[in-house]
């Protein structure tokens, strides 16, 4: 019996669709965990803000993830949670920083200064971070192939459809807020 | 029942998987992953470390040396920003000011002495660069045949009265580039003064309408970041008294396509489009009369000159559109201060003749002692005993004289073309070049000694030819040099002692004890935000650490001196009326180019490179068509 064509032509389609949508994006995409589980929630719960932890400098310069210092200001001992212990004995104890993969680390080319638009604008943390501070554990470290770049760059959605406001950080997101806030500005204002 | 699976069959599951991955986001998602690989590496500037502050300084770049705010981080600046207020620049800057950082780490850097020979670089140590010059210079001594020059893009500086001294002690040339552009056209007007000996520059913030025959007045010329801001801020204003650019040019170039308006002229036929435009200033009564009456000669001779460049004739002659001459002309008149300027630097010279005409144009419609100022100079010291060679031209001696040719760091190879100095080079000169790049001349070198890169020294920087008032500036440096960089000044010292020619010391701090004597002018100091009278600043380490904070120092306004301008000299009119009703040229004079950097001796950043190329950044806005 011969195959009429449109199945011949779906046998060829059908898996050309799966592997792009389905397996082309794990391909795309190494997995790295993060150096230690952390709960935000568990922080913000407590009363604590994003700027307990991300503090932006007197200076306006953005002071990052914080120091295992900082960490050890609560942290300095060990006790029941497993997490706590892990941080205690492998970085408060030896003083050594935590190696957080940052998910929303932009390339180096490009310079992105937090205070205009933290302390100027005043654009809560969540408008390009989303609900970080409700997280529970913390998200494993996507890391795409080809670039090199974070997989939070792009978004999570490999069409880019139907992506909340804070979820991808490409150059053409932050035309779109600068362009809706009559913020355009020219290119040597965040490539340097 | 049994499946046949023909050839057919393979195909069209061929067909299908194609159009399968096309309609998956393979095709665009690997597009713009794989797109990042055409950049070009690495990193323009390392990723800085350090408590962030604001320095302040002047860009070395080009001729402008506009003030820079240095955002840094540590000692590394990040980025740019223009200075509102500064005196040379007012809050305008180019965008090879805004990379100026990237310029230390450029990949055509080079931080040691190199020899070339055979076309084959060889890293050479700080003592056989000595010995090979030292060599070279004394040869230079003894063969009058093979002397030595010198050739110095920034004169007046420490170095400078260096290269001076040494070219007299061997008995070779001391050589500036010319005035180029529109200092040319600003001199040929001032030589028209007889009331003694006259400096103009260009007041853009006083002018309505600048009209530039070729000039890239917009992105080369002048202050070019200055022009564009003051342009910028003017469409906030009424349409009549906003500032517009008016390029008449063969070819469009780069202000061209920035320009408000672009009028496209015949190769060669700017005297007979200025004549053409004078014609209509004249006969419809619209020049300065006043200005006319009081500041100039010859107003009869050249009315009647002018009478004859009828737009219809002036169409014929350039192409342009009688109507858009007329046009043309009642605009300049309804919107003055208006003013008018001829000549690209990196081209060659308008002819006498076109400058007459441009000059008689500014005449008309009485820019001078307007919106082209009267400027002094900076206060220099004196030469004192030193026996210092006079700045002579290229053209002063012959071809294939020069047995060896030094090449300061700051020479554009736009300005000083290589085709022009390697005519002079006698068999085998030894060609030394202080570029910290292996780009422009410091390519031709057959011994790179190179220098500091710009911002990684303290460079001593006069503001430019045309601008309204002298300036001076001690930019500080904001980098630190390679360690083992040799700095040209110490090499230069060590190779004229050992060939037994004596060099003066170089006498620190005696630019600032001149500035302080002259007791002219401000300074303004960019950490205030405010100026400082000369007169008020205590010594010479005071005055030292006011520009060690980036602060410029600005010229008084010079009073308005007596004196006429002729509009025609003697024996003028004929050439001119030759010129202008000569046929047009075959070639335009200057050809359209990609992007270039025709007044700065360094190469651009490769972020500016692959911004302009790869973006609109320089695509003609919609309003910078022709209306011809």
């Amino acid at each position: 019996m011969k195959l009429p064509a449109p199945v011949s032509f779906a046998a060829g389609l059908v898996p050309a669709l799966a592997a792009g949508w389905l397996l082309f994006p794990h391909l795309l995409y190494r997995t790295e965990a993060q150096p230690l589980p952390f709960n935000h929630k568990a922080h913000t719960e407590g009363g604590m803000g994003c700027a307990d932890c991300h503090a932006v400098a007197e200076n306006g310069r953005f002071a990052g993830l914080p120091t295992t210092e900082a960490c050890a200001g609560c942290h300095s001992e060990k006790g029941d949670n497993a997490g706590i212990n892990a941080l205690v004995a492998s970085y408060v104890e030896p003083g050594r920083e935590v190696p957080w993969l940052v998910h929303a680390r932009q390339p180096d080319n490009v310079y992105f200064p937090h205070a205009p638009h933290v302390t100027g604008d005043k654009l809560a943390c969540a408008r390009c971070h989303g609900p970080e501070g409700e997280s529970t554990t913390a998200r494993a470290y996507q890391v795409n192939r080809l670039s090199g770049y974070s997989r939070d760059i792009w978004g999570p959605s490999i069409a880019r459809v139907g992506r909340k406001e804070w979820q991808g950080m490409k150059m053409s997101d932050c035309i779109q807020c600068h362009r809706a806030g009559g913020r355009e500005s020219a290119c040597l204002d965040c490539h340097k | 029942m049994k499946l046949e699976l023909s050839r057919r069959d393979l195909f069209l599951a061929g067909g299908g998987a194609v159009a399968g991955i096309a309609l998956s986001p393979v095709p665009w998602k690997l597009l713009d992953d794989l797109s990042i690989w055409t950049q070009q590496p690495p990193t323009p500037t390392p990723r800085p470390a350090g408590p962030l502050a604001f320095r302040f300084t002047s860009c070395a770049l080009c001729p402008a040396a506009c003030g820079l705010k240095a955002r840094c981080f540590g000692a590394q600046p990040v980025g740019f920003a223009a200075v509102p207020g500064h005196p040379a620049s007012d809050g305008g800057l180019c965008p090879l000011g805004l990379t100026a950082h990237h310029l230390a780490t450029h990949p055509l850097r080079a931080t040691h002495t190199e020899r070339v020979s055979g076309g084959k670089r060889e890293r050479i140590d700080r003592t056989t660069a000595v010995a090979a010059l030292s060599a070279a210079l004394a040869a230079c001594g003894r063969d009058p045949k093979r002397s030595l020059a010198v050739v110095d893009g920034r004169p007046g500086r420490s170095l400078s009265r260096t290269y001076r001294a040494l070219a007299a002690a061997t008995g070779g040339f001391y050589v500036t580039p010319p005035a180029a552009g529109a200092a040319h056209s600003l001199e040929a007007l001032a030589k028209r003064f007889d009331g003694g000996a006259l400096a103009l520059g260009v007041d853009f913030s006083k002018a309505c309408r600048v009209v530039s025959f070729g000039t890239p007045v917009l992105t080369d010329a002048g202050t070019p970041g200055l022009l564009a801001r003051l342009r910028a801020e003017s469409r906030r204003r009424p349409a009549a008294e906003r500032i517009e650019v008016i390029q008449v040019e063969a070819t469009r170039g780069r202000t061209a396509a920035l320009a408000d308006r672009y009028v496209p002229i015949a190769p060669g036929t700017e005297a007979a489009f200025a004549l053409g435009l004078a014609h209509v200033l004249l006969d419809e009564k619209l020049a300065d009369a006043a200005f006319l009456e009081a500041r100039t000669t010859g107003l009869a001779d050249f009315a009647s000159l002018a009478a004859r460049f009828a737009p219809a004739l002036v169409e014929q002659k350039t192409g342009v559109p009688a109507g858009v001459v007329t046009a043309l002309a009642r605009d300049l008149a309804a919107h003055r201060p208006a003013l008018v300027l001829g000549g690209d630097p990196a081209a060659a010279s308008l002819s006498g003749e076109t400058e007459a005409a441009i000059a008689a144009l500014n005449l008309l419609l009485g820019a001078p002692f307007g919106a082209l100022a009267m400027r002094g100079q900076a206060p220099r010291e004196a030469d004192g005993d030193a026996t210092l060679a006079a700045t002579t031209s290229l053209d002063a001696f012959p071809d294939g004289s020069v047995g060896l040719l030094l090449v300061d760091a700051t020479v554009a190879e736009g300005l000083v073309p290589w085709e022009r100095l390697e005519r002079v080079l006698a068999t085998d000169a030894l060609v030394v070049s202080f570029s910290p790049f292996r780009a422009g001349l410091g390519e031709k070198a057959t011994l790179l000694i190179p220098g500091p890169a710009p911002l990684e020294e303290s460079i001593e920087l006069e503001g430019p030819a045309d601008a309204p008032f002298a300036t001076l500036a001690f930019a500080p440096a904001l980098l630190s040099p390679p360690k083992d960089l040799a700095l040209p000044e110490g090499i230069l010292h060590d190779a004229a002692e050992a060939a037994g020619l004596p060099l003066p010391s170089p006498v620190a701090g005696s630019r600032l004890a001149a500035l302080l004597a002259a007791k002219r002018g401000r300074l303004y100091d960019p950490v205030a935000a405010s100026f400082v009278a000369t007169g008020d600043v205590a010594d010479t380490n005071a005055l030292g650490e006011l520009f060690a904070r980036g602060a410029c120092w600005v010229d008084d306004a010079t009073t308005e001196p007596k004196g006429r301008f002729a509009l025609l000299r003697d024996g003028e009119a004929p050439r001119l009326l030759e010129a202008a009703l000569g046929a047009p040229s075959a070639l335009p004079a200057s050809l359209a180019s990609l992007p270039r950097v025709a007044v700065s001796a360094a190469p651009p950043s490769l972020l500016l490179t692959k911004l302009t190329r790869e973006t609109a950044l320089f695509n003609a806005p919609a309003a910078a068509t022709a209306r011809a």
